[in-house]
């Protein structure tokens, strides 16, 4: 397996004529956990669509494992990759264990059933994200933060190279957030796979990224953490301003403790 | 409802090894005894009828004997029979297959108007006394009104088979069901118009039918054929399903052909439904309540929901079929009057047990 999963080259994407992002280039390798970050409606979730392969329409090419995506099936792509996005609305009534196991669904052929294998790693992404007693109930009856859970653990036992994660920590509590987090990172990272996530709260993406993109339209920057991150960085790019935090070595940004005094930042627009 | 006299998975006490094998035992089983049920229930039909044969001269016939009781068990209810169990499978795969495909549980044929243009494709040929037409007039009513449902949802442009469009992707499935509820009106339309200019002497007939009658279906295999042809069509695709029913994005995610498994359930989905209100008309509800209340008793896995859906569809038309001949008799009940009155109470009871 190549060292470099995922290598975008040049991508744009273009909506109703508007253009979204413009010439992004960069590469991910293997052990690395990338955050996407940027303000509402910057593309965070075209350009994940856009590595999975879903949206046909853009510029500029993607290799995923040294294939060019628009080159190969989805099934192909289903087994190198896992996307996590916004959950679906259930229909119909489906078991958590049920909806874990379907992660499995790329790995085998029409007439093979899941098997052994299948079924125990089901069993441990349950186990992982503490929903063992939760296995016989129906999906369509779980809150919004386990039905979240179960669709983490579903995309765990898909077993890819790749994890492209839509806002993985939204309906989560604070706790929940770093066990599943957690769980999610130490699985990649224990894998050697790659892990590509859009955040919305700067101090995940310190605790888990070594790499960011910052999604601005034409400036749009991206490379290491460390470097990008900045109180000036994160200000500019969520239209209001952000201060660092240290604690013991660690850093990591939140919005300004006091309220403003009523007037809007000049960088808002 | 009877509950399968099945355990619930004991995950606790077994290893994830065992898991599968109870599982598949257990869909083995479920396969057999709806078998077994659709037999016992040809049987039935076979013995009611406003002539009493003993079961000695229904299998001496099945066998091969001539004689009155034996041309009434071969020429009159075997055939009425085998035409029921193959409506009644047509129409709970065509109602389970657009329950698919809108990702509605209340989704049928009906309401997508497919049955409508069939009906009125059927009609016309009745009226115009050409019984030869009516098969080819009523799938052709049925094609045509898919393809109006399916291009007034997608457009001219997406009907292909191409990667989904993000727009539309998004906003498909409601378009799709407005589109057939008007379609469908549509269809309601010329139905009255159809009956208003009908004569007088073959108004009866076509109302009849349009209730769905089974009283003239002697021709049973081609609607038994179209049944196989589905269901060997649609059963392999049933792991793709499993997915798509969990959100097209997900599925396609997932490496899942959406396009292509979604464009199949639709165009079976006609043919089913063609091809059983040809044999039959008109007969409503077997796409909601055979489907639904499978998937209460079953669970909702399509590899066995969709061969159980054909037989379970088969025997739930026979029985209904069996009642509407004797529970009046020496009157016969038209079929489709007896599948809504059993229909609707069940399904009251179903809603309120889920």
């Amino acid at each position: 397996m190549p060292e470099i999963l995922l290598d975008v080259r040049r991508l744009g994407f273009a909506r109703h004529r508007h253009e979204l992002f413009c010439d992004l280039s960069f590469q991910v390798r293997r052990g690395e956990c990338w955050a996407i970050l940027g303000p509402n409606g910057t593309g965070k979730t075209t350009l994940l669509s856009c590595l999975a392969g879903l949206l046909p329409n853009y510029r500029g090419e993607i290799l995923l494992a040294d294939q060019n995506i628009a080159h190969i099936s989805l099934h192909a792509q289903a087994k190198l990759r896992a996307f996590f996005s916004a959950l679906p609305f259930d229909a119909f009534s489906l078991t958590v264990f049920d909806a874990v196991l379907a992660g499995r669904h790329p790995h085998f052929p029409t007439w093979q059933w899941e098997n052994e294998e299948d079924y125990a790693l089901t069993c441990e992404a349950l186990a992982l994200f503490g929903l063992e007693a939760l296995r016989e109930r129906d999906v369509r009856t779980l809150s919004a933060g386990e039905r979240q859970r179960v669709a983490l653990a579903a995309m765990l036992t898909q077993q890819p190279q790749l994890y492209l994660l839509d806002e993985p920590a939204v309906h989560l509590d604070p706790g929940q957030q770093i066990t599943a987090l957690d769980a999610v990172c130490a699985h990649v990272k224990k894998q050697c796979a790659a892990l590509l996530m859009v955040l919305h709260e700067p101090h995940l993406a310190t605790r888990y990224a070594d790499h960011v993109i910052l999604l601005n339209g034409k400036e749009s920057q991206w490379g290491d953490a460390a470097q990008l991150l900045s109180e000036a960085a994160l200000s500019q790019l969520f239209h209001t301003p952000m201060i660092a935090l240290e604690k013991k070595g660690v850093k990591t940004f939140v919005p300004s403790l006091a309220q403003s005094s009523g007037t809007a930042s000049p960088s808002r627009r | 409802m009877m509950p399968f006299p099945f355990p619930a998975f004991p995950y606790n006490a077994l290893m994830s090894q065992n898991l599968y094998r109870i599982r598949q035992r257990r869909y083995f089983l479920i396969l057999i005894l709806l078998s077994l049920c659709a037999l016992a229930t040809l049987g039935l039909s076979l013995l009611s009828g406003s002539v009493s044969i003993p079961l000695t001269q229904i299998i001496s016939a099945l066998n091969g004997a001539s004689g009155e009781h034996a041309a009434i068990v071969l020429d009159l209810r075997l055939p009425r029979a085998l035409a029921a169990f193959a409506c009644g499978g047509l129409l709970a795969l065509a109602g389970a297959m657009m329950q698919l495909l809108l990702r509605n549980p209340l989704a049928d044929p009906y309401v997508l108007g497919v049955s409508g243009g069939a009906a009125v494709g059927a009609l016309c040929a009745l009226l115009l006394a050409t019984p030869i037409l009516q098969a080819p007039l009523a799938l052709t009513g049925a094609l045509l009104s898919t393809f109006l449902v399916w291009f007034g949802a997608f457009g001219f442009g997406q009907f292909g088979f191409g990667k989904t469009e993000p727009a539309l992707a998004i906003g498909i499935m409601p378009r799709l069901l407005l589109t057939g509820v008007v379609i469908a009106a549509g269809w309601g339309a010329l139905i009255v118009l159809l009956l208003t200019l009908a004569p007088d002497a073959q108004l009866r007939g076509a109302l009849t039918w349009l209730m769905g009658d089974l009283s003239n279906a002697r021709v049973y295999w081609p609607a038994l054929a179209v049944l196989a042809f589905t269901l060997s069509l649609i059963w392999p695709q049933a792991r793709h399903l499993n997915r798509l029913v969990q959100g097209s994005q997900y599925a396609e995610t997932l490496g899942v052909p959406v396009k292509r498994t979604q464009m199949m359930l639709y165009l079976l989905a006609a043919l089913a439904t063609a091809a059983s209100v040809v044999t039959a008309g008109c007969l409503p509800f077997i796409g909601l309540i055979v489907p639904h209340a499978l998937r209460l008793m079953l669970g909702n896995d399509q590899r066995i929901l969709l061969p159980a859906c054909a037989l379970g569809g088969g025997a739930f038309l026979m029985f209904a079929d069996v009642l509407a001949r004797t529970i009046a008799a020496p009157y016969m009940l038209p079929t489709g009057v007896l599948t809504a009155l059993i229909g609707v109470p069940i399904f009251l009871l179903l809603l309120r047990r889920a």
